[in-house]
């Protein structure tokens, strides 16, 4: 894992109510927050976010538009965020290591909707219920790192949901 | 007008770049002895940045004279090395080898609603959009609140280069910093109207810009510290989150963050309470523009 920068992880995990994390160009988590590992036990560090995408049971269950999220995962592995040498090589080499663990790719994935990289994402919670989240996709400048923000729209029920989430005790954290 | 000479000006960004940080070198930085003589000046020779980047004296005058553009990305790291550059201005220098982008269409300022949502979501967080010319497109109400200089319509750099702002120690740091800034934020091979623009405005705001321009430093200010003194809660030091937006013309969101449980964390707070306190009548939560705010 690329080593994360001190003052971001702290930014990260000190984010009361907004489920934030960071993965590197490989898409594993190097850093999140509680209400993040609230929201999605995937959010943990150390764990791949494609690889989730693809092959985690719970990510279909909890999805009820998983199709949706995978296309998107598809695109942003074919075309990643990062343009650097290394970042498109290990995008190509997560592609074929998925592609062995028998998740189909499409050649050529989807175009990148109007609305940019935000992606709206409806899922069932197995706590709080139902919560429509988007996630927004921010560079880290001058580091492979991609920091994932989300947010429930205001007046919601899933953005009260959250809040609930967000003042549980993190289950992960003694 | 630009008051450096136009032989300069053509040779392009690469060529320029080198020209200006080989006369910038200490020779201990990169291991050459002044010699006894002692009547050396800082600055390599050409054939000393060649010996060290392990390339030929006749393949770097090239590259200063901008008749060769894009050396390869070894050839890149030899030289940056050879002439002591920080990571910022390593990466800065593979930016300007690689060749230019189609010229971007100007920024058209429009800012993702998804992300004003985001930013609507965290109140507590002094926040702002900015273009690739660092001018601000949004401030959320906190960052308003933080610093009647952080408007929509003004301009990062403008901001520190403005007269008002006393040219003190501190002036010269975030003078320096914010030029460094937007040389990493723009594309080194843009000379439209916009950029074009601005720095002839920053000349006109400042005699010292243009050397400071001509020191071609670049770097984001990530996690740089930033005070604030704010007339109602006092001061504040907080520090710069910055991340780039992607499929975007370029645009960041600039984020002023407490160290948690700092002092600076509570007052950050207590103006964030001021700021969303439902408005009274004869105090409409509106900034302050007397009194001593400044944002550094």
């Amino acid at each position: 894992m690329v080593p994360i920068d001190a003052l971001l992880a702290e930014f990260v995990e000190s984010l009361p109510a907004t489920p934030a994390a960071v993965v590197d160009h490989r898409w594993d988590v190097v850093a999140s927050n509680a209400v993040a590992r609230a929201v999605s036990p995937h959010f943990t560090v150390g764990r791949n976010l494609a690889a989730a995408t693809f092959l985690a049971e719970s990510a279909r269950r909890t999805l009820p538009e998983w199709g949706q999220v995978a296309d998107r995962m598809a695109g942003l592995l074919a075309q990643p965020l990062a343009l650097s040498e290394a970042a498109v090589s290990d995008a190509g080499r997560l592609r074929e290591e998925l592609a062995r663990r028998g998740v189909e790719l499409a050649a050529a994935p989807p175009e990148l909707p109007a609305t940019g990289h935000a992606l709206t994402v409806t899922m069932e919670h197995p706590v709080v219920g139902r919560m429509v989240l988007t996630y927004e996709l921010l560079r880290v400048t001058g580091a492979d790192q991609t920091v994932i923000l989300a947010h429930a729209e205001r007046g919601t029920a899933s953005e009260e949901r959250l809040l609930r989430l967000a003042r549980q005790d993190d289950p992960l954290e003694r | 007008m630009c008051s450096y000479p136009d032989r300069m000006e053509k040779a392009g960004p690469l060529a320029q770049f080198l020209r200006a940080r080989r006369a910038m070198v200490q020779p201990e930085a990169v291991a050459l002895a002044r010699g006894a003589s002692a009547r050396r000046v800082d600055g390599l020779r050409r054939e000393e940045v060649a010996l060290l980047a392990g390339i030929s004296t006749d393949y770097y005058l090239k590259l200063e004279q901008g008749r060769e553009l894009h050396p390869s990305s070894t050839v890149v790291d030899g030289i940056g090395s050879a002439l002591a550059l920080d990571a910022p201005l390593m990466l800065h220098l593979h930016r300007l080898a690689r060749p230019p982008h189609a010229p971007a269409a100007p920024p058209d300022g429009t800012v993702s609603p998804t992300l004003l949502g985001l930013l609507d979501s965290m109140p507590s967080i002094p926040a702002q959009v900015l273009n690739r010319y660092l001018d601000i497109l949004f401030v959320n109400p906190l960052a308003e609140r933080l610093s009647p200089a952080f408007r929509a319509g003004g301009n990062l750099v403008r901001l520190v280069y403005r007269p008002e702002a006393p040219r003190d120690a501190g002036w010269h740091v975030d003078a320096r910093r914010a030029a460094a800034y937007l040389r990493a934020s723009v594309d080194p091979y843009d000379d439209g109207p916009e950029i074009t623009r601005l720095l002839a405005d920053l000349r006109a705001l400042e005699p010292e810009f243009d050397g400071i321009w001509e020191r071609h430093e670049s770097a984001v200010p990530a996690g740089a510290p930033t005070f604030f003194h704010h007339p109602e809660v006092g001061t504040m030091e907080l520090r710069y989150q910055v991340f780039d937006l992607p499929a975007t013309d370029g645009q960041s969101l600039g984020m002023y963050v407490p160290a948690p449980g700092s002092p600076s964390s509570e007052r950050l707070q207590l103006l964030s309470q001021l700021t969303h306190a439902p408005s009274r009548e004869g105090d409409r939560g509106a900034p302050r523009k007397a009194g001593g705010t400044t944002a550094a």
